[in-house]
Protein backbone atom coordinates (compact mmCIF):
# COMPACT_ATOMS: atom_id res chain seq x y z
CA UNK A 1 0.00 0.00 0.00
CA UNK A 2 1.28 3.22 -0.71
CA UNK A 3 0.34 7.28 0.54
CA UNK A 4 -2.31 7.55 -2.65
CA UNK A 5 -4.41 4.03 -1.21
CA UNK A 6 -3.86 5.16 2.42
CA UNK A 7 -5.16 8.34 1.27
CA UNK A 8 -7.86 7.31 -0.21
CA UNK A 9 -9.50 4.57 2.11
CA UNK A 10 -9.00 7.67 5.01
CA UNK A 11 -11.61 9.96 2.69
CA UNK A 12 -13.86 6.78 2.78
CA UNK A 13 -13.34 6.39 6.33
CA UNK A 14 -13.65 10.41 7.18
CA UNK A 15 -17.14 10.19 4.84
CA UNK A 16 -18.38 7.22 7.05
CA UNK A 17 -17.51 9.28 10.28
CA UNK A 18 -18.25 13.28 9.52
CA UNK A 19 -21.65 14.96 8.88
CA UNK A 20 -19.70 17.57 6.79
CA UNK A 21 -17.80 16.97 3.70
CA UNK A 22 -14.15 16.72 4.77
CA UNK A 23 -11.92 16.49 1.84
CA UNK A 24 -8.74 14.58 3.34
CA UNK A 25 -5.31 15.98 2.54
CA UNK A 26 -1.80 15.37 4.11
CA UNK A 27 -1.85 18.83 5.80
CA UNK A 28 -5.45 18.30 7.55
CA UNK A 29 -5.55 18.04 11.03
CA UNK A 30 -7.63 18.45 13.78
CA UNK A 31 -8.11 22.01 14.19
CA UNK A 32 -8.93 22.45 10.39
CA UNK A 33 -12.31 20.56 11.48
CA UNK A 34 -14.85 21.80 14.04
CA UNK A 35 -16.32 18.59 14.09
CA UNK A 36 -13.66 16.64 14.61
CA UNK A 37 -13.44 16.59 18.55
CA UNK A 38 -12.28 13.62 20.49
CA UNK A 39 -15.04 11.48 20.27
CA UNK A 40 -14.62 11.52 16.60
CA UNK A 41 -11.05 11.07 16.97
CA UNK A 42 -12.01 8.07 18.75
CA UNK A 43 -14.45 7.08 16.36
CA UNK A 44 -11.31 7.73 13.33
CA UNK A 45 -8.89 5.58 15.01
CA UNK A 46 -11.44 2.65 15.96
CA UNK A 47 -12.55 2.73 12.24
CA UNK A 48 -8.88 2.95 10.78
CA UNK A 49 -7.80 -0.07 12.70
CA UNK A 50 -10.64 -1.97 11.55
CA UNK A 51 -10.38 -1.10 8.07
CA UNK A 52 -6.32 -1.39 7.88
CA UNK A 53 -6.52 -4.36 10.18
CA UNK A 54 -3.48 -2.67 12.45
CA UNK A 55 -3.13 -1.65 16.38
CA UNK A 56 -1.78 1.76 16.99
CA UNK A 57 0.40 1.57 20.34
CA UNK A 58 -0.59 3.90 23.11
CA UNK A 59 0.01 7.47 22.74
CA UNK A 60 1.34 7.63 19.00
CA UNK A 61 -1.59 8.72 16.82
CA UNK A 62 -1.79 11.46 19.66
CA UNK A 63 1.57 12.48 18.61
CA UNK A 64 0.85 13.27 15.31
CA UNK A 65 0.26 16.86 13.60
CA UNK A 66 -1.42 16.27 10.89
CA UNK A 67 -2.99 13.32 8.38
CA UNK A 68 0.08 12.78 6.66
CA UNK A 69 2.07 11.67 9.79
CA UNK A 70 -1.01 9.64 10.66
CA UNK A 71 -0.81 8.04 7.38
CA UNK A 72 3.30 7.25 8.17
CA UNK A 73 2.18 5.87 10.96
CA UNK A 74 -0.79 3.60 9.32
CA UNK A 75 1.58 2.70 6.50
CA UNK A 76 4.76 1.42 8.38
CA UNK A 77 1.95 -0.80 10.34
CA UNK A 78 -0.01 -2.11 7.11
CA UNK A 79 3.10 -3.09 5.46
CA UNK A 80 5.09 -4.26 8.55
CA UNK A 81 2.52 -6.97 8.59
CA UNK A 82 3.43 -8.23 4.72
CA UNK A 83 7.44 -8.33 5.49
CA UNK B 1 -24.66 -1.59 48.64
CA UNK B 2 -25.11 -3.22 45.28
CA UNK B 3 -21.95 -4.47 43.86
CA UNK B 4 -21.12 -4.27 40.18
CA UNK B 5 -19.07 -6.38 37.59
CA UNK B 6 -15.78 -4.52 36.90
CA UNK B 7 -13.77 -5.29 34.26
CA UNK B 8 -10.29 -3.16 33.70
CA UNK B 9 -9.27 -2.33 29.98
CA UNK B 10 -6.05 -4.90 30.27
CA UNK B 11 -8.78 -7.35 31.76
CA UNK B 12 -10.99 -7.88 28.87
CA UNK B 13 -9.80 -10.33 26.04
CA UNK B 14 -10.75 -9.94 22.02
CA UNK B 15 -13.44 -12.38 20.83
CA UNK B 16 -14.50 -12.67 24.53
CA UNK B 17 -18.73 -13.61 24.87
CA UNK B 18 -20.71 -12.51 27.38
CA UNK B 19 -24.54 -12.96 27.67
CA UNK B 20 -27.28 -12.23 29.67
CA UNK B 21 -31.27 -12.67 29.68
CA UNK B 22 -33.66 -10.22 29.87
CA UNK B 23 -38.00 -10.32 29.50
CA UNK B 24 -40.22 -7.77 28.09
CA UNK B 25 -42.25 -7.75 30.73
CA UNK B 26 -45.00 -5.43 31.22
CA UNK B 27 -43.50 -3.16 33.98
CA UNK B 28 -40.63 -2.18 31.61
CA UNK B 29 -43.37 -1.62 28.51
CA UNK B 30 -45.49 0.29 30.45
CA UNK B 31 -42.67 2.31 32.12
CA UNK B 32 -41.13 3.26 28.30
CA UNK B 33 -44.65 4.30 27.58
CA UNK B 34 -45.61 6.31 30.67
CA UNK B 35 -42.29 8.40 30.51
CA UNK B 36 -41.46 9.01 27.27
CA UNK B 37 -45.15 9.08 25.68
CA UNK B 38 -44.83 7.07 22.73
CA UNK B 39 -48.43 6.01 22.81
CA UNK B 40 -47.80 5.45 19.16
CA UNK B 41 -50.67 3.24 17.81
CA UNK B 42 -48.17 0.53 16.83
CA UNK B 43 -47.55 -0.03 20.51
CA UNK B 44 -50.88 0.26 22.26
CA UNK B 45 -53.33 -0.67 19.83
CA UNK B 46 -53.62 -4.49 19.15
CA UNK B 47 -56.57 -3.99 16.61
CA UNK B 48 -54.09 -1.46 14.55
CA UNK B 49 -51.42 -3.54 14.99
CA UNK B 50 -52.65 -6.60 13.56
CA UNK B 51 -54.45 -4.88 10.69
CA UNK B 52 -50.89 -3.83 10.16
CA UNK B 53 -49.52 -6.76 9.93
CA UNK B 54 -48.21 -7.92 12.93
CA UNK B 55 -49.27 -10.60 15.72
CA UNK B 56 -50.05 -8.21 18.84
CA UNK B 57 -48.61 -4.55 19.82
CA UNK B 58 -45.28 -3.92 18.70
CA UNK B 59 -42.56 -3.83 21.67
CA UNK B 60 -40.40 -0.28 21.41
CA UNK B 61 -37.43 -0.50 20.27
CA UNK B 62 -36.13 1.32 22.86
CA UNK B 63 -36.65 -1.17 25.40
CA UNK B 64 -33.75 -3.29 23.43
CA UNK B 65 -31.44 -0.19 24.23
CA UNK B 66 -32.51 0.11 27.92
CA UNK B 67 -31.56 -3.70 28.16
CA UNK B 68 -28.43 -2.53 26.43
CA UNK B 69 -27.78 0.14 29.14
CA UNK B 70 -28.32 -2.19 31.94
CA UNK B 71 -26.28 -4.99 30.30
CA UNK B 72 -23.76 -2.63 29.85
CA UNK B 73 -23.07 -0.87 33.45
CA UNK B 74 -24.21 -3.36 35.57
CA UNK B 75 -23.11 -6.48 33.41
CA UNK B 76 -20.67 -6.07 31.14
CA UNK B 77 -17.74 -4.74 30.81
CA UNK B 78 -19.49 -3.19 33.81
CA UNK B 79 -19.35 0.21 36.48
CA UNK B 80 -16.17 1.56 34.64
CA UNK B 81 -18.02 1.87 31.17
CA UNK B 82 -19.04 5.26 29.37
CA UNK B 83 -20.90 4.52 26.18
CA UNK B 84 -19.68 6.75 23.47
CA UNK B 85 -21.86 5.65 20.74
CA UNK B 86 -24.68 2.55 19.97
CA UNK B 87 -26.05 1.57 16.21
CA UNK B 88 -28.90 -1.14 16.66
CA UNK B 89 -30.42 -2.57 13.54
CA UNK B 90 -33.86 -3.86 14.60
CA UNK B 91 -34.23 -6.88 12.03
CA UNK B 92 -37.96 -8.20 13.51
CA UNK B 93 -40.35 -7.12 15.99
CA UNK B 94 -40.39 -8.44 19.57
CA UNK B 95 -44.13 -8.70 21.97
CA UNK B 96 -44.45 -8.49 25.16
CA UNK B 97 -43.66 -11.55 27.16
CA UNK B 98 -40.40 -12.17 24.60
CA UNK B 99 -37.36 -13.02 26.27
CA UNK B 100 -34.28 -11.24 24.85
CA UNK B 101 -30.82 -12.28 24.84
CA UNK B 102 -27.82 -9.81 24.83
CA UNK B 103 -25.09 -11.55 23.25
CA UNK B 104 -21.54 -9.26 23.29
CA UNK B 105 -18.48 -10.69 21.29
CA UNK B 106 -15.15 -8.19 22.13
CA UNK B 107 -14.85 -7.30 18.79
CA UNK B 108 -11.78 -4.62 18.60
CA UNK B 109 -9.97 -3.57 21.45
CA UNK B 110 -8.62 0.36 21.13
CA UNK B 111 -5.58 1.66 23.12
CA UNK B 112 -6.85 5.46 22.09
CA UNK B 113 -9.73 6.33 24.87
CA UNK B 114 -9.32 2.76 26.12
CA UNK B 115 -11.86 1.76 23.90
CA UNK B 116 -13.97 -1.58 23.82
CA UNK B 117 -16.21 -2.17 20.34
CA UNK B 118 -18.80 -4.75 20.97
CA UNK B 119 -20.91 -6.63 18.52
CA UNK B 120 -24.20 -7.24 19.79
CA UNK B 121 -26.76 -9.76 19.01
CA UNK B 122 -30.28 -9.38 20.83
CA UNK B 123 -31.80 -13.04 20.14
CA UNK B 124 -35.10 -13.45 20.92
CA UNK B 125 -35.75 -16.51 22.74
CA UNK B 126 -39.09 -16.95 22.58
CA UNK B 127 -39.42 -17.04 18.67
CA UNK B 128 -36.02 -18.67 18.11
CA UNK B 129 -34.74 -15.69 15.60
CA UNK B 130 -32.65 -12.24 15.73
CA UNK B 131 -34.21 -10.14 16.72
CA UNK B 132 -31.71 -6.62 16.39
CA UNK B 133 -27.56 -6.78 15.92
CA UNK B 134 -25.58 -3.41 16.19
CA UNK B 135 -22.27 -2.17 17.49
CA UNK B 136 -21.35 0.23 20.49
CA UNK B 137 -18.44 1.51 21.38
CA UNK B 138 -17.28 1.43 25.21
CA UNK B 139 -14.81 3.65 26.91
CA UNK B 140 -13.15 1.61 29.85
CA UNK B 141 -12.70 3.94 32.45
CA UNK B 142 -9.57 3.91 35.13
CA UNK B 143 -10.01 3.62 38.34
Amino acid sequence: MNKEEALAELQNIFDDIFLDEVTVTPELSANDVEEWDSLLHISLVVSVEERFKIKFRVGEVEATNNVGEFIDIILDRVNAAYV
Amino acid sequence: MQSFPDHSFSEIAENAEYSRKYTIGDSEYTALTDVFGDRSPLHVDEGYAIRSGFNERVMHGAILQGFLSHFIGCHFPGKRSLILSVSVDYRLPNYLGDEIEILARVRQKVETGKVVVLGLKFNNLTTGKLSASGKILVSIRDE
